[in-house]
């Protein structure tokens, strides 16, 4: 990467800035709930996001990613931490002022099947927000709407169906053409084509990168799938247990994979071709503990290949940046 | 011996608007011991085939014609207790929806216990002892606690392993599993199909494996057959169909699959780089074009296809392939 260019991207404002969030729930158990225990389903994540800019999310169910995007537009309050959106903290702010922030943020789903309301047709879904934020009405509204749905690529002989007569790759853009429409400035984007096929994830893949490119929306991209979150990523974040573990440029996060939990999510990944003989892969053992009684020290020491007795079960490590990369920071005692 | 044999099945479904055709003969073999991949996007048909494999057919659902042989029987002239003697014992099944497929109101060990005391006399106690060994084997943590566990005490993997040593414990030789890994993370599903493909290796059982990722199913089978709109397209070795896809359609999947190692680190203001794409959408089962039916969005179709339904042709690499670009005799004569 060129001095040149790097400057320029550092000169980028940042949009968003996530400090130490943490969101902890309380897990009533026994006899009539009296045993309380506390679930962290994110434990302090740092992070920030210039405009334009698209931030992979990665980890297995339960590391807390989905928390995070949630968190982040405020569809979960955090318990502690602060966001501050454009230079204004909007972590405490009030619904009624939090208004004109969630016009800016917004967030699509994993499942078009349940985040559109069965009941309303294409049009209305689409010019929902719209009008929620009074942007736009009478033929003001029929014009953005149309606009929208045109560019997701969908028709105008869809304004009038209901979501169960539309397929899935057609539901998510209309998802997509709802959140657009409003022209936020972050889109949360929650595993937005793992409900759907091969062929028709690369369309909506495709159509997101367009719209960023035209309209210099940044992405917070959450993804169980890596191949995936590389391709659509300028930055990578791996979280385990509510916790980021690694977090870079994505194709050096790719190339590294310096924690050994990166390395085990990428050696699941299946590589294309027979590699049944290529034995180097590392194959996590047993699944991620739960939250509710996360383990000491370094929470993936239990399953770590590289975890040493008396080091990594008792303290934690912190998220450092690499010597050679500033922008590549890891939580490990033995990155590599 | 081919130890399963599907030869021109034919199933149609009875809706309200009449009867509409959903597999056009369908075709596949699997070798003892071996490893095939049956896949297709939602609605091509891949499942139907599966379950019709194992006379499960769901409700309004029939067929029409053609044969499922399976060490020379066919399951579909069986009656419903002959074809009980076969499922579970020689044919086993795993499905997508491991809570699904579970009983919630008995333990996970009665139900594996259930599944050997089925088709052997064995006592109570020795089927415990058996049962406790497989959910060892399958990579249960606790098998002990585990046998006495219900199913909603477990987690998804742990569920699909109880389940993997359900249909594994009376020993078939041959399973068929229907995506899964679907409802599984990553790390999980690279577990479980090891453990599969172990499983696999181990008792010289073969695997018909049904799912929508080739990436997936690369890494345990040694043929792939691809369904595309209820019938086959190409059927070859996974390797080939990998490197060297030869319909089109599959051509279309495989480089629909992102592959980020094409590409180098993303700057700010880069656009992300755009996955080539497969144009429109699978057709719908009553309204099938009277050609190829991958024509329509074909990129390299010609007047044939419009008009005229490919045959299977050969393929250099020892597969088949549903496509007029590999009619050798057209190429020759014109």
């Amino acid at each position: 990467m060129s001095d040149d260019l790097d400057l320029a991207q550092q000169k980028r404002p940042v949009l968003l800035r996530v400090d130490e969030l943490a969101k902890v729930y309380t897990v009533r158990r026994g006899l009539l709930g009296r045993k309380k225990q506390l679930a962290h389903a994110l434990a302090g994540v740092s992070l920030d996001l210039k405009k334009g800019e698209t931030l992979g999310v990665v980890g297995e169910s339960g590391s807390g990613k989905s928390t995070l995007g949630k968190a982040i537009v405020r569809l979960v309050e955090p318990t502690y931490g602060r966001i501050v959106f454009d230079g204004v903290d909007i972590t405490h702010l009030p619904d009624k002022r939090l208004i004109p922030f969630r016009k800016r943020m917004q967030i699509v789903f994993q499942d078009p099947y349940s985040s559109l309301n069965p009941r309303m047709i294409v049009k209305e879904l689409a010019g929902e927000g719209l009008q929620l934020f009074r942007l736009a009405k009478g033929t003001e509204l029929d014009d953005r709407v149309g606009a929208a749905l045109t560019r997701v690529g969908l028709g105008m002989d869809m304004l009038d169906r209901y979501p169960s007569e539309l397929s899935g790759g057609q539901r998510q853009r209309v998802a997509i053409a709802r959140t657009l429409a409003v022209e936020p400035e972050l889109v949360i984007c929650d595993e937005p084509t793992s409900a759907l096929d091969v062929s028709v994830q690369a369309q909506i893949l495709n159509l997101l990168s367009e719209i960023q490119s035209d309209s210099n929306v940044a992405y917070v991209f959450i993804s169980h799938d890596l191949r995936v979150v590389e391709l659509m990523s300028h930055r990578m974040a791996v979280l385990y247990l509510g916790k980021i573990v690694e977090m870079g440029p994505s194709h050096d996060v790719a190339e590294r994979r310096l924690h050994p939990y990166t390395r085990a999510l990428f050696d699941a990944s299946p590589v294309l071709g027979p590699g049944v003989d290529g034995k180097t892969r590392l194959l996590l053992k047993g699944e991620p503990p739960s939250a509710n009684a996360p383990p000491s020290g370094c929470a993936f020491h239990p399953r770590c290949p590289r975890a040493e007795a008396g080091k990594c079960d008792l303290e934690a490590p912190p998220l450092r940046s690499v010597k050679d990369n500033l922008a590549h920071q890891v939580a490990c005692f033995f990155p590599g | 011996m081919t130890l399963l044999a599907i030869r021109d099945l034919t199933v149609s479904v009875r809706g309200p608007a009449g009867k509409t055709t959903i597999l056009d003969r369908v075709g596949l073999s699997v070798e003892p011991g071996g490893a095939v991949a049956l896949v297709g996007e939602s609605g091509s048909g891949k499942s139907l085939t599966a379950f019709a494999a194992m006379g499960l057919l769901p409700a309004g659902a029939r067929v029409e014609s053609g044969s499922v042989l399976f060490e020379d029987k066919n399951l579909l002239e069986l009656r419903e207790r002959e074809l009980c003697a076969v499922r579970g014992a020689r044919l086993a099944m795993v499905f997508q929806e491991p809570s699904a497929a579970l009983n919630p109101v008995y333990t996970i060990g009665s139900q594996i216990s259930e599944a050997v005391r089925l088709h052997q006399s064995i006592s109570r106690r020795d089927a415990r002892a058996l049962a406790e060994r497989w959910l060892a084997d399958v990579g249960m943590p606790a098998p002990s606690r585990a046998y006495d566990s219900y199913p909603h005490e477990l987690s998804g993997g742990m569920r699909q392993r109880a389940l993997l040593a359900i249909a594994l414990i009376a020993g078939p030789s041959l399973l068929i599993a229907d995506e899964p890994t679907a409802s599984l993370d990553r790390t999980l599903e690279a577990q479980v199909l090891e453990l599969i493909a172990e499983q696999r290796r181990k008792r010289k059982m073969a695997l018909l494996l049904v799912s929508h990722d080739l990436a997936t199913v690369s890494e345990v089978t040694v043929r792939v057959v691809v369904l595309y709109a209820g019938e086959v397209v190409e059927e070859g070795p996974t390797a080939s169909m990998l490197d060297a896809p030869a319909h089109p359609y599959t051509q279309a999947l495989v480089a629909s699959i992102p592959d980020p190692s094409k590409h180098g680190q993303r700057r700010l203001g880069q656009r992300a780089p755009l996955l080539p794409v497969l144009p429109g959408a699978p057709p719908r089962f009553d309204m099938l074009p009277p050609g190829c039916r991958f024509a329509p969005r074909c990129d390299q179709a010609f007047d044939r296809c419009a008009a005229e339904r490919p045959p299977l042709y050969a393929t250099s690499a020892g597969g088949s392939v549903r496509c007029f670009l590999y009619d050798t005799k057209a190429e020759a004569a014109s």
